[in-house]
């Protein structure tokens, strides 16, 4: 655990994660892509079915294949099961692992490509492997063509469970077909200021396509971060998806944010200087901060840049900082920025002092 | 109320739903076992997805209380009889499911114990677990019955063989052409092509060759009266007709322009 690059190293948490970094392109509404696939072993039993050693064989396989995959220039393996907690809360802080993964004693196993921790496999979570691929910006299609190109490097030593009618077989029927599912995690106050996301949602809902929090399933919007993705897997192939959501969906729902924010300036100006200027009084004067309050302030004054409101727009904080820094004051990444352990109320008054540091120009990032 | 076909009570009320159009049916308990509403053809339970928004499922509330002795169910309507999903008699059952029992034979799993946890036991079970969970299935994914797009690699190898081999049926040549060539193929995603494979021919003459095949099918089975088949095939098609027109849509250069720029 020595090593820097590791995820859940003092240097990466206070580095933040590249996929926080925004993108060019839309950067001001769009943080990120992935592409998640789902496979499976043929001739084992899904894991809600398999056997300790039959568990342990699909890792002992999957991890022999892994090594052999090159999938990037350095790769980490965890045993997910023999690690500390605090270390599991990390990479799912970071959407390296899903909370599943993090679950429980049973073997399973993470490998994260280094440094760039773009691309990830998940080994006996729900399925025996979900292959994952994370990119900063509006990069669907790179994140699905790297995605693709990890898949067809460890297939080439797995004999993975597909048929003819069914194509991927997976655990759960939801996911059969491609496996694939592709989400943009989009930033949307406006849209969640004007009430206007509810009908993003509903009319999401109606195409098929599922709207989560920025910690995915059953998770709130914290920070205004919603990720949109594609429900459906089986009778559409990947190219339609991504087409649909790289060139209608998202640039569609791009184009409202921007609406709802020139409306809202438009219409209630003193409105959103007043939104956005309590958030940044909060961040710059609160001594205790919760992480959902946190968010939801940084979600305020990044919609203050972007509308060029005076007092936001002269922070020392740009975009991407504004953005590693949701990530860097959720509970885990907190005490390894901060190389101790914290009780909740330690870590309110650390998180307010980071925060303060971070967005005052004197001694800012 | 009284049944669409008889003056009877209806108790059984059905609403199906395809690309937001909306139908309604009304039918008392008889009428509805002749047109095949209960048992086997009309599975009870749904399958609930584990992410995002519920798909249009049985089981839910009842809608006339407190008459109704049947559940009001949404159906997709490739799992109804006729074009207009109303009137047409379906005598006959489609072919019989592989698992009866409803056992998978590679892991002990049931259809029960499916409906529990929502998780299947092993990959067999998708063929042993028969035609009661492809409805599910069909029902979760809006009416999809069978995969279009990626394959694996050594098999996709094997079907290009396959492919170029005379005496191959259009069907087999048709799924590898749908599988291999999507517009990613030709660009972002070398995963789909094998270099030095034999050529696929064009996407629309293998689905033209699929779409043959199937109005033939199509025919036969309204020939033998067989009403349910037939609504499937014809909903294949359908669905090889809407594939064949989104497929082909090149990224517009725009669109080209950003990707470039992007990181």
């Amino acid at each position: 655990m020595s090593d820097t690059r590791a995820p859940w190293s003092v240097e990466s948490a206070r580095r933040g994660a590249g996929w926080l970094l925004g993108g060019a392109i839309d950067g001001d509404v769009v943080v990120s892509c992935r592409v998640r696939l789902a496979r499976n072993l043929s001739g084992f039993p899904f894991l809600s079915r398999a056997t300790l050693d039959q568990r342990l064989e699909v890792m002992d396989a999957v991890r022999a294949q892994i090594a052999r995959a090159s999938l990037g220039p350095a790769l980490l393996w965890a045993n997910i099961h023999e690690l500390p907690s605090l270390e599991r809360t990390l990479l799912v802080e970071r959407h390296l692992m899903s909370k599943e993964l993090a679950k429980g004693d049973l073997p399973r196993g993470l490998a994260v490509t280094l440094p760039d921790e773009r691309v990830s496999v998940m080994v006996n979570e729900e399925d025996h492997l979900r292959v994952q691929c994370l990119l900063p910006g509006m990069a669907l299609p790179q994140a699905w063509a790297m995605a693709s190109e990890a898949d067809d490097r460890l297939e080439d030593g797995l004999d993975i469970a597909y048929s003819s009618r069914y194509g991927y077989l997976t655990a759960c029927p939801t996911n059969v077909g491609t496996g694939v599912r592709m989400s943009v995690m989009l930033h949307l106050p406006a849209l969640r200021l004007s009430a206007e996301i509810e009908k993003v949602k509903r009319a999401a809902s109606d195409m098929g396509l599922s709207v989560r929090g920025f910690y995915g399933e059953n998770s709130e919007a914290s920070g205004d971060l919603f990720q949109i993705s594609n429900q459906r897997t089986l009778g559409r192939p990947e190219s339609m998806i991504l087409a649909e959501l790289h060139e209608q969906i998202v640039p569609t729902v791009i184009a409202y944010e921007r609406a709802a924010r020139r409306n809202l300036l438009d219409k209630q100006p003193r409105l959103v200087e007043d939104q956005c200027g309590r958030a940044l009084g909060l961040l710059l004067h609160a001594r205790l901060l919760t992480p959902e309050e946190t968010m939801g302030a940084i979600s305020m004054v990044r919609l203050g840049r972007a509308l060029n409101i005076a007092d936001c727009a002269s922070i020392a904080a740009d975009d991407a900082t504004l953005l590693q820094l949701m990530l860097q004051v959720q509970p885990a990444h907190l005490q390894r920025i901060a190389e101790r352990q914290m009780d909740q109320q330690q870590r309110r008054e650390y998180r307010a002092d980071l925060v303060r540091q971070r967005l005052t120009p004197a001694t800012g990032a | 109320m009284k049944c669409d076909r008889c003056n009877a009570e209806a108790t059984v009320h059905e609403v199906m739903i395809r690309q937001g159009q909306h139908a309604e049916r009304h039918l008392c308990e008889r009428c509805a076992a002749k047109l095949g509403l209960f048992g086997k053809r009309n599975p009870s339970a749904a399958l609930k997805p584990s992410k995002g928004p519920k798909p249009p499922t049985a089981g839910d509330a009842p809608i006339e209380p407190p008459k109704p002795t049947h559940s009001f169910s949404i159906t997709p309507v490739s799992k109804l009889p006729g074009p207009s999903g109303g009137t047409a008699p379906v005598p006959a059952l489609g072919p019989p499911a592989p698992a009866r029992a409803g056992t998978c034979r590679g892991c002990g799993k049931t259809m029960a114990s499916f409906r529990q946890d929502e998780r299947l036991g092993c990959p067999r079970c998708y063929d042993e677990l028969g035609e009661t969970l492809a409805g599910l299935i069909e029902r979760v994914h809006d009416g999809a019955s069978c995969h279009v797009g990626k394959i694996p690699k050594r098999l996709l190898a094997e079907a290009r063989i396959r492919a170029a081999t005379p005496g191959v049926t259009p069907d087999a040549r048709a799924s590898i052409a749908l599988t291999s060539s999507s517009p990613a193929a030709s660009s972002s995603t070398p995963a789909f092509s094998t270099p030095g494979a034999p050529a696929i021919p064009a996407l629309t003459i293998e689905v033209s060759a699929r779409r043959k095949s199937l109005r033939e099918q199509l025919a036969r089975a309204v020939e033998l009266e067989q009403y349910e088949q037939a609504a499937k095939l014809r909903d294949e098609l359908a669905r090889l007709d809407r594939l064949l027109s989104t497929t082909i849509v090149q990224p517009a250069p725009d669109a080209k322009r950003r990707l470039e720029g992007t990181p």
